[in-house]
């Protein structure tokens, strides 16, 4: 074996190896003839009435009762829900998407936000009273603490750094509070969108392939469906979610 | 070489002291007092008989004392003796007739016994021949196919395991050690298989006799025959029976007794060759042998077993660990792990472990326990996707072993300043799920539950017997696991964590106030009386009137007593997830009635209709009215002496039978209000009757910050000729029971306690106790004088 042939079989050696480390993470390359892919998520059947909760405890702080409406459906379009394609190893950069969460009168607002993975979520408490950030990281119908930190006081701000290794989303809920929900979306990757008011969504710079994408729902069970981008084109594929 | 020879005086001397030795020490179990003191009378008889066989012997024998009372050298000796031997004598005396407090003595007869037949399921047992037919069978193939034997004994050991453990290991316990988890409280403790005197020394007839008859089928003359070992006849058919004395055998690593030697020695040969394997045995072999029952094939705790746990085994699929040392939300370290295994949970069903693993094989379980983590959590951060399975475990071995720990530097010390600041911080942090007084009572309204969607209940603080790991050996080690629950929190809980995690100025407590913190939650066990291990419970006796409510101060001053509750695991339908561990009993007495405090921690005041319980009710569960009760046996139903008798703990029986004291906390929708009444109790499978327009039992109660505090007052002489009558210095067994009906406790599902000894102590007569040894010693004194000087004047006329 001359000093050539086995340099090349160390470069790919070294390539492989590389790779094979980076394929759990997303890489950021430049993107040749990246397609378009845009669709709606629309609702059919019932909208779900918000789900109320009455109050006993903090009542000052908290009211008397609450409402969630964990299915916000706008003229037949279904809001809240999360557009992605899974497992894409390379592509277009992140935007910045700061996710900031406030506790304000026992309501976690926003009640559906959306940010990066391996960026910090910053969580506020506005209330004179005490809550705990308890974060579940979400796998099919399955829940698993995050983190979960007490946080007294009021004007306080708590800052963790999120990393889910498997789950795509978060639940967070307050154990001194029953009625105290929300949900953020944790993205892996920067193809993904929050759906707009009339429920419609646009991904761009993607890279030619095929690609599962999931349309990703706090309470409702998600869809997915396998979608072809072809060189500079653009791909159309719509959600439909089902009430009673 | 010359010979030493002793004196006769102190051969005796010497016989009789190491006699008296031999019988108080060397004799197990220990003798009881009465029978020494016989005995010892009879050896003093021998040896003065033994010198007085002859004039010579007997002459030697007795010189030196004579030597004493009459020689002018020995006036030292002499005195000393006058003022000992009367101290003596009084000391003596003074044993004698002082109050004493023991309770009456039960002798336990270990092997009764058994009959020559035995009549169940239908057919007659000859238990003079009868052997296991399932190790029969067992045999029958060994001799033609030994590999096919040890399948069929293997799946007879998984059989009886599955048994044991939906059954006999509430009791009798997962290392078979009759420490099981509700084995606190009973009397006669669960039988220890793992002592060499049980099972190894018996055939398997007799085990079967013993399973299937259970505390009801011992003989009269077995004391004590009120075990609250079931039947079990009734609930498991023969070959369950069977199956569950294979395993028996096979867990301890015992043979049973049999006749034919040649059979023996085959059973005995099969069991060294499944041992001899199982020594070889890999972490993961170690983990499906003895973990995976209640933790589940692939670590999921999806098991029968765990249906019937409460708290539940811990499912590994999630990668948490509730009691981890390493800081925020880094994975448990592998010393987390191993010494979860080693040591258990208190208050769980998890036993530690190294008593049936070396530290190799329990450190040989954690990488697979890491195995069946589906979240990642002790993967490497940079693993492939490849290398998880399609359930999210880690397919290869390079599991990240974490090193962090959490620091607990700067320990403030335990001063009432520091845990009057402590309490501030749990007012703020800690009062919404443990309340006010920390017992647990969740002030919010939220129902807790774990990842898993178990309920869960925030500790009782002020019970530190209720906790997990996190007490110590000293007083600071406890204060500084506190302090590292409270700063970690307990993850896949709602226990949040006190310390934020990335920088110390978001920390939701800082360090130092963590440290008030621990210190505070460590001062809250002074509230708390920890469980006795006396059987008896004085009472107190007062002139004038008893308190008239519970919350009358003067039972500030009555000394408690807390015992054990286990749950109905026995009798009828069967509660097996309890969660009021203990009574607290205060008894007070006057001339004319006799009142009883009862304190249980239970953190809902579950009257159906109350509106902060029915929030936090369990919705999988009907919630009933919280409900409490003593039970004594009727007269004559007992004995206390020579030989102890008392009813069956569960409601007596037909010919010895129990009056019972039962108080209702009612309920608020519909509107009932508390009542009390006395039952009659005459066997566990009788419904109880209440005493119509009885009105002979006073009782009220109130629930507040997570605890019931009932009181029950009567008269002391019995109104009701059946019922017993409290008289001073007679021991009186009595038991209790509790049902907390936000826990589906109704009828026969409740906790009960064993059979405790309730005592009056009889009035102190200072004449008698002081007076009768003094006197016996000044007598004493008297006589020595009188000999001294008769045995001097002796002398003087021989000189």
């Amino acid at each position: 074996m001359n000093k050539v042939t086995l340099q090349f079989f160390l470069f790919v050696t070294v390539l492989l190896v590389s790779l094979a480390a980076s394929a759990a993470r997303y890489e950021v390359v430049e993107v040749q003839n990246g397609g378009t892919l845009s669709g709606k998520v629309v609702f059919s059947g019932a909208d779900p009435a918000p789900q109320s909760y009455t109050i006993d405890g903090n009542t000052d702080v908290c009211g008397n009762s609450q409402e969630i409406d964990y299915v916000k459906v706008n003229n037949g379009a279904l809001t809240d829900v999360v557009v992605y394609l899974d497992k894409v190893p390379a592509g277009k950069a992140f935007s910045d998407e700061e996710a900031e969460i406030d506790q304000v009168g026992c309501k976690f607002l926003p009640f559906f936000s959306v940010m990066i993975n391996g960026q910090d979520l910053k969580v506020h408490n506005s209330d004179a009273v005490a809550h705990n950030v308890h974060t579940f990281e979400l796998i099919g119908a399955s829940k698993r603490t995050a983190f979960n930190v007490n946080q007294p006081d009021q004007g306080s701000v708590l800052t963790k750094r999120v990393k889910l290794r498997r789950g795509n989303a978060m639940k967070l809920e307050c154990d001194q509070h029953a009625f105290m929900h929300g949900f953020i979306f944790v993205a892996k990757n920067p193809y993904y969108t929050l759906v707009a008011e009339d429920g419609s969504f646009t991904i761009d710079n993607i890279p030619p392939g095929s690609y599962t994408l999931r349309a990703w729902h706090a309470t409702l069970v998600d869809q997915e469906a396998m979608v072809e981008i072809i060189s500079s084109g653009t791909a159309v594929h719509n959600f439909e979610f089902q009430g009673e | 070489m010359k010979s030493m020879k002793v004196p006769v005086f102190w051969q005796a001397v010497i016989v009789i002291v190491t006699a008296y030795l031999v019988l108080d020490n060397a004799i197990l179990p220990l003798m009881p007092a009465s029978l020494i003191v016989s005995f010892m009378l009879i050896i003093v008889l021998g040896v003065l008989l033994y010198f007085a066989r002859a004039e010579e012997s007997w002459t030697e024998f007795k010189a030196p004392i004579i030597a004493v009372l009459r020689d002018d050298d020995k006036w030292v000796m002499r005195c000393s003796l006058l003022v000992v031997i009367p101290v003596l004598v009084s000391v003596i005396v003074y044993n004698s007739v002082r109050p004493s407090f023991d309770p009456p003595l039960e002798l336990r007869q270990v092997h009764p016994s058994p009959p020559s037949k035995l009549n169940v399921y239908g057919k007659t047992f000859d238990l003079t021949t009868l052997e296991n037919p399932v190790r029969t069978k067992i045999l029958e193939q060994y001799k033609t196919d030994p590999d096919a034997a040890f399948g069929a004994y293997q799946s007879a050991v998984s059989a009886g395991s599955e048994v044991y453990y939906l059954n006999c290991f509430y009791c009798h316990g997962d290392l078979l050690d009759g420490e099981g988890p509700y084995s606190r409280g009973l009397y006669p403790l669960p039988t220890n298989f793992q002592d060499l005197g049980t099972i190894a020394q018996l055939q398997e007839s007799y085990v079967f006799w013993r399973i299937t008859t259970g505390g009801v089928g011992l003989p009269e003359g077995a004391t004590p025959w009120n075990s609250v070992m079931p039947a079990w006849h009734e609930i498991l058919n023969e070959q369950e029976v069977w199956e569950v004395i294979i395993f028996l055998y096979d867990a301890v690593g015992q043979v049973p007794r049999m006749w034919d030697a040649e059979v023996s020695r085959v059973v005995t040969s099969m069991k060294n060759e499944i041992e001899s394997q199982r020594a070889q045995m890999s972490g993961r072999e170690i983990y499906q042998h003895r973990c995976a029952l209640c933790h589940g094939e692939q670590g999921a705790a999806d098991t029968a077993v765990a249906e019937f746990l409460y708290p539940k085994p811990l499912d590994f699929t999630y990668g948490l660990l509730k009691f981890k040392t390493s800081p925020g939300e880094l994975p448990a370290r592998d010393e987390d792990i191993f010494n979860a295994i080693s040591y258990g949970m208190d208050g769980t069903a998890m036993p530690g472990w190294t008593t049936l693993l070396s530290d190799e094989q329990i450190s040989s379980l954690i990488p697979v326990i890491k195995s069946y983590d589906t979240f990642a959590a002790w993967a490497p951060e940079d693993a492939d996707d490849e290398d998880f399975d399609d359930d999210g475990r880690y397919l290869k071995s390079d599991f990240r072993v974490i090193t962090e720990q959490e620091p607990t530097d700067r320990q403030v010390s335990y001063t009432p300043e520091s845990i009057a600041l402590g309490r501030e911080i749990a007012m703020d942090n800690c009062k919404e799920c443990h309340g006010e007084e920390g017992r647990g009572n969740i002030t919010s309204d939220k129902r807790l539950e774990d990842d898993w969607g178990n309920r869960v209940w925030p500790r009782d603080l002020t019970s530190p017997w209720t906790w997990r790991v996190t007490n110590g050996a000293s007083r600071d080690e406890t204060i500084r696991n506190i302090f590292m629950r409270a700063t970690i929190g307990i993850p896949s809980t709602p226990m949040p964590a006190l310390r934020a995690g990335s920088t110390a100025d978001q920390d939701s407590v800082n360090l130092i106030d963590r440290w008030h913190l621990a210190n505070y939650v460590y001062s809250l066990r002074e509230k708390s009386t920890p469980p006795t291990n006396s059987t008896v419970l004085r009472a107190v006796e007062v002139t004038g009137a008893l308190p008239e409510s519970v919350t009358d101060p003067e039972w500030d001053e009555v000394p408690a007593t807390t015992l054990w509750l286990m749950p109905n695991v026995v009798q009828g339908e069967r509660l097996f997830t309890p969660l009021n561990d203990t009574i607290t009993v205060r008894v007070l007495y006057n001339e004319d009635e006799i009142s009883f405090l009862l304190d249980v921690t239970d953190r809902t005041d579950s009257r159906p209709g109350e509106p902060v319980s029915t929030k936090l009710q369990d919705e999988n569960l009907t919630m009933f009215s919280d409900a409490i009760a003593i039970q004594f046996p009727k007269a004559g139903s007992y004995s206390t002496g020579p030989a102890v008798k008392k009813p069956q703990l569960q409601h007596g029986d037909a010919r010895n039978q129990s009056t019972i004291w039962y108080w209702n906390a009612g309920s608020i929708d519909p509107a009932v209000p508390a009542r009390s009444a006395i039952l009659d109790g005459d066997g566990a499978d009788k419904r109880l009757m209440a005493r119509a327009n009885n009105n002979t039992l006073t009782a009220s109660g109130g629930w507040q910050h997570g605890r019931w505090r009932v009181m029950m007052k009567r008269q002391r002489d019995s109104v009701e000729v059946q019922d017993v009558d409290f008289e001073e210095g007679s021991f009186i067994p009595l038991s209790f029971a509790n049902w907390d009906g936000s826990n589906g406790e109704v009828d026969s599902k409740h906790t009960l306690t064993g059979w405790y000894w309730l005592l009056l102590p009889s009035d102190t007569d200072n004449v008698v106790v002081y007076g009768t040894p003094l006197g016996a010693g000044a007598g004493t004194l008297l006589l020595g004088m009188v000999l001294i000087r008769s045995q001097r004047r002796k002398r003087k006329s021989q000189a």
